[in-house]
């Protein structure tokens, strides 16, 4: 796998979360969701760098929606590109593999 | 939705984003911040934003610095993160702390210390007025009055001159108490204008105050004004009474004059008195110094090109005498700020090279410090350099640490100083000018400041450019024990240990010379027995009579009354005494012997009771001592020292010779016997040749006060104290000064010597001791890094005296090409310190042995230690360890 293949734990996890949301992906509730979710505590920098860094690989992309006319505020949105989605099956799939006979190892008493 | 984010930071925020990502990501920040104060409360929400902010900020400089991307720029930034990882760094290592901090803190004080001394003395701008336009004109001796007078009415290129004489003491009666002495300066009322003084209130002389019968008038010192007045201006228009005689006081002087002298209290107008009757004080006390200030625009060459042209008319014009052609030549005259602190300023300038020497060797040794801690931390630099941080981070973050411990250093050194100096204040020799007020203010922090700045930088940047320059895999691989020390960084260790030797060595051996001439000094025979004497001096109390037949009827008395007292066994008095504050020169006429009336030899006077040589065990050579015989009205006699036959009678019998003083009518005084020859005033020069002469007689005039010698009979203490009674109750009008011991005046008389030698042994005692933790660091390090080796011989069965052995080789021979290095440079430097030295040689034996096993002994003390840890191990742990 190239270099490009590498899919930081991060941008791994920004990805996912990004899939989750939908319609509401954008930098704020990323972060809230990477908490919830996988506990992970970050800051919004952080979610906002990963973000640009990938979409500067090409595996998101991002739309500036303007406040509508009920008010509201500007907000960037992202989604994750068709690369993107690809990247994500072949490290799923990658994990996948890896894991293949390792239940018992985890938790013994399956 | 009330509770915003607060706005500190969301500006903060503002001017750390991009126009576009202000666009949205501040109100989404906004928006998350009032869910966050819904679901964990507005104070939880707070910190949160504050640390989003904090994350962005840091992150800012990406995009350029803008607005607070400068302030929190990069550096900025990296710096403060980087400060609190290097104080929690510090905080881990203790000991590397302390150590480093307390050997910058070592230098830092001691450079404080000196420059503060040498600023006062050298380099600060003297306290006057345009003082670059002040030349001193000084002639061999001190000048007259009347040459004085002469120098005033002629010179064209100075706008004023004027003469002071610092006479050490004048007896002030207060209207209640005890009367008691006072340094009052005599000067020319031009001398206090020449030097541009201000009164601060009242006035300064007027010339007509200098005008013999002039109504009597005085001005206070700052100090004096503020001490016996309370600083109150009414002590305008009062009155003082100074040997009895009353003074007006019309002013009072500025703060800081130190002129002629920074003891005075008060001064007073000289009397320019040229009439016959007074010829001998105008024309004979050549005791005045001259200050003159230039016209603007003349050079200090031309006052002296003048002062040369007048010189043969001064010279001529002298009734008493005639001094040699050339006496007044071009010598004398120099810029007033070269002469003031000329004697102070060679050892000033040595001690300011010495300090110099212990703070390269604080850089070395802290050099040497940081290198150590920086291998030992090479693991922790690699991963972090291995994450990401760039070499230049490294780099910051070294220069942070030393910044840190610069800081902590000079406060340390700074508070060392501080109670350093007030230890050394009491010890500064008078000739150091200013003594009396070196502090520690703020031309002393700001040098010390940039002491400290440069110290650090030269200790710190090598170690931490090296730190920047590493490769992470190669130390990762290591796995940070750094089992190989690059030769390169050895090479620097063993360097900067070597000069840190050669240093040492050089102080130990120029503090040795120095405490070995200063021990040979005190062991010079005085010529006198010091043991259990002591000395008072005794002013006669103003309104006596001032005939020679009163005055000396009442000093026999005093005499008398003090060796009624138990606690005294034998009592004499003295115009003046070896070691104490004054000494008395005339210039004799010796007939027979000084045949050039123009060319007479200056010797040392002093007047004393007939008990005297018995008193201080003064031994009469031949002819006979002082005695009843030699009342007031019988032929004068005087009696000789060794000194004074061998120069003026080598190889004659000097009894029933006679000796004159210089002026007109003088009668011939019989030689009547020949004693011991005494030291005077310093022990490091030959003894003077002096003529006695008895009290009783007063030849050469009347005195005021007169010095007790006396021999306790028991006790020293419970002699000065019956010597002060038995004053006081004869009458207590008569102040009683300068109580002392003998051994306590002779140890005094050293001030220089003692002060230079206990602060060179200082500075040498703290370069050895930081080359032996240098010593000791190198090989505590390399203990550390040989631990595997040495448990795989122990476990292999070596001796372990034979592995100390071996440390202790290497600690030896890390010391010796520094140490003699050391001693060649000391050899060298022999020769500017030989001025200093007394009876040793520059290139003294005793010191150059004694000095490199010194050297090696301490070297060893400081490898033993890590050698004995090093054998100490358990093999079988290390061997685990691995």
């Amino acid at each position: 796998m190239g270099r490009d293949g590498l899919l930081g734990e991060l941008e791994h996890q920004v990805m996912l979360a990004l899939l989750r949301l939908g319609d509401e992906a954008y930098t704020a509730p990323i972060a809230e969701e990477l908490e919830e979710r996988a506990g992970r505590r970050t800051t919004v920098a952080a979610v906002y760098i990963v973000l640009r860094r990938l979409e500067e690989k090409g595996l998101v992309v991002s739309t500036l929606r303007e406040a509508g006319p009920e008010g509201g505020r500007d907000r960037r949105y992202f989604e994750v590109t068709e690369e993107g989605m690809d990247r994500l099956r072949r490290a799923r799939a990658a994990y996948a593999s890896l894991w293949e006979g390792l239940d018992t190892v985890l938790e013994p008493g399956r | 939705m009330s509770v915003g984010p607060p706005r500190a930071w969301r500006w903060i925020l503002e001017r750390s984003l991009s126009d576009e990502e202000r666009g949205f990501l501040v109100a989404e920040l906004e928006h998350a911040f009032a869910a966050k104060v819904e679901s964990v409360g507005p104070a939880a929400a707070r910190k949160w934003y504050r640390e989003e902010v904090m994350a962005f900020v840091r992150r800012a400089p990406r995009r350029g610095l803008r607005g607070i991307g400068t302030v929190f720029g990069r550096w900025g930034m990296g710096g403060w993160k980087e400060l609190s990882i290097v104080l929690r760094g510090l905080r881990r290592a203790p000991g590397f702390t302390a150590l480093a901090t307390f050997t910058l803190a070592l230098g830092i004080g001691a450079s404080a210390v000196v420059f503060a001394i040498a600023d006062r003395a050298l380099l600060r701008p003297l306290p006057y007025p345009e003082a670059e336009r002040l030349v001193s004109v000084l002639d061999g001796w001190g000048t007259s009055l009347g040459s004085l007078e002469i120098l005033q009415r002629e010179m064209t290129t100075v706008e004023a001159i004027g003469g002071a004489w610092d006479a050490v003491g004048s007896t002030l009666q207060p209207e209640a108490g005890p009367a008691r002495r006072v340094s009052a300066a005599h000067v020319s009322p031009e001398y206090l204008a020449a030097l541009g003084m201000r009164p601060v209130i009242g006035r300064l002389f007027r010339p007509e105050e200098a005008a013999p019968g002039a109504g009597r008038v005085a001005l206070l010192s700052a100090d004096f004004f503020a001490t016996e007045y309370g600083a109150d201006p009414a002590a305008l228009g009062t009155s003082l009474v100074l040997e009895g005689e009353r003074f007006g006081v019309v002013g009072g002087l500025q703060a800081g004059v130190d002129m002629p002298s920074d003891r005075n209290d008060l001064w007073i107008p000289a009397t320019m008195d040229g009439s016959a009757a007074n010829v001998g004080m105008h024309w004979g006390l050549g005791a005045y110094s001259m200050v003159a200030r230039m016209r603007p625009g003349v050079r200090a060459s031309d006052v002296r090109t003048e002062v040369a042209s007048l010189g043969e008319t001064v010279r001529l014009a002298n009734p008493l005498w005639t001094p040699p052609p050339g006496f007044w030549n071009e010598g004398v005259v120099s810029p007033l700020r070269q002469v003031r602190g000329r004697d102070a300023r060679m050892p000033l300038l040595l001690l300011l090279g010495a300090v110099g020497i212990v703070l390269l060797v604080v850089c070395a040794n802290v050099a040497s410090l940081l290198l150590a801690r920086g291998l030992s931390r090479r693991r922790d630099l690699a991963v972090r350099k291995a994450l990401g941080a760039g070499g230049g981070r490294l780099v910051v973050g070294q220069l942070v640490e030393i910044g840190a411990l610069g800081l902590a250093g000079s406060l340390l050194g700074l508070a060392l100083a501080v109670g350093g100096l007030e230890l050394l204040r009491p010890l500064l020799p008078a000739e150091v000018p200013g003594a009396a007020r070196v502090s520690i203010d703020l031309r002393v922090v700001g040098f010390t400041a940039s002491v400290a700045l440069a110290v650090s930088l030269l200790a710190g940047l090598a170690p931490a450019l090296r730190v920047g320059r590493q490769a992470p895999g190669a130390l990762l691989r290591e796995g940070g024990r750094a089992r190989s020390v690059s030769r390169a960084s050895r090479g620097t260790t063993r360097l900067l240990v070597g000069a840190q030797m050669a240093a040492a060595v050089m102080l130990v051996a120029g503090s040795g010379l120095l405490g070995r001439s200063l021990v040979k000094m005190t062991r010079v025979d005085p010529g006198f027995d010091v043991e259990g004497r002591v000395t008072a001096r005794l002013d006669l109390p103003p309104g006596l009579p001032t005939s020679r037949e009163a005055r000396t009827a009442r000093f026999a008395e005093i005499e008398a009354a003090l060796a009624s007292e138990p606690e005294l066994a034998g009592v004499a008095l003295a115009s003046s005494v070896p070691f104490d504050s004054e000494t008395e020169n005339m210039a004799v006429f010796i007939p027979g012997v000084t045949d050039d009336p123009n060319a007479l030899p200056v010797v040392q006077q002093r007047r004393v009771s007939a008990a005297f040589f018995d008193v201080l065990g003064i031994p009469v050579r031949s002819g006979r001592s002082f005695d009843a015989r030699d009342r007031v009205e019988a032929p004068p006699v005087a009696i000789v020292d060794e000194t004074f036959v061998a120069r003026f009678f080598p190889g004659e019998d000097p009894i029933g010779r006679t000796v004159r003083y210089p002026w007109r009518g003088a009668p011939d005084i019989e030689i009547v016997g020949v004693v011991g020859a005494t030291a005077d005033v310093d022990l490091a020069r030959l003894p003077e040749p002096t003529v006695w002469f008895p009290i009783s007689q007063l030849a050469g005039g009347t005195i005021g006060n007169a010095v007790a010698v006396a021999r306790a009979s028991g006790d020293e203490s419970a002699a000065l104290a019956a010597l002060q009674r038995r004053s006081r109750s004869f009458d207590e009008r008569m102040p009683v000064s300068e109580l002392a011991t003998y051994p306590e005046l002779l140890r005094d008389s050293l001030p220089g010597p003692r002060l230079h030698s206990l602060l060179l042994v200082l500075f040498a005692g703290s370069t050895l001791t930081l080359a032996c933790v240098g010593v000791y660091g190198v090989a505590a390090l390399a203990a550390r890094q040989r631990v595997r080796e040495i448990g795989v011989r122990m476990t292999l069965g070596a001796d372990p005296s034979e592995i100390r052995g071996g440390f202790l080789r290497e600690g030896l021979l890390l010391a010796l090409p520094g140490g003699l290095l050391g001693l060649a440079l000391a050899a060298l430097g022999g020769r500017v310190l030989s001025s200093f030295l007394f009876g040793v040689s520059p290139v003294d034996p005793v010191t150059f042995v004694g000095t490199p096993l010194l050297l090696v002994g301490a070297a060893l003390a400081a490898a033993y230690l890590p050698a004995r840890r090093a054998t100490q191990v358990d093999p079988a742990a290390v061997l685990r360890a691995e």
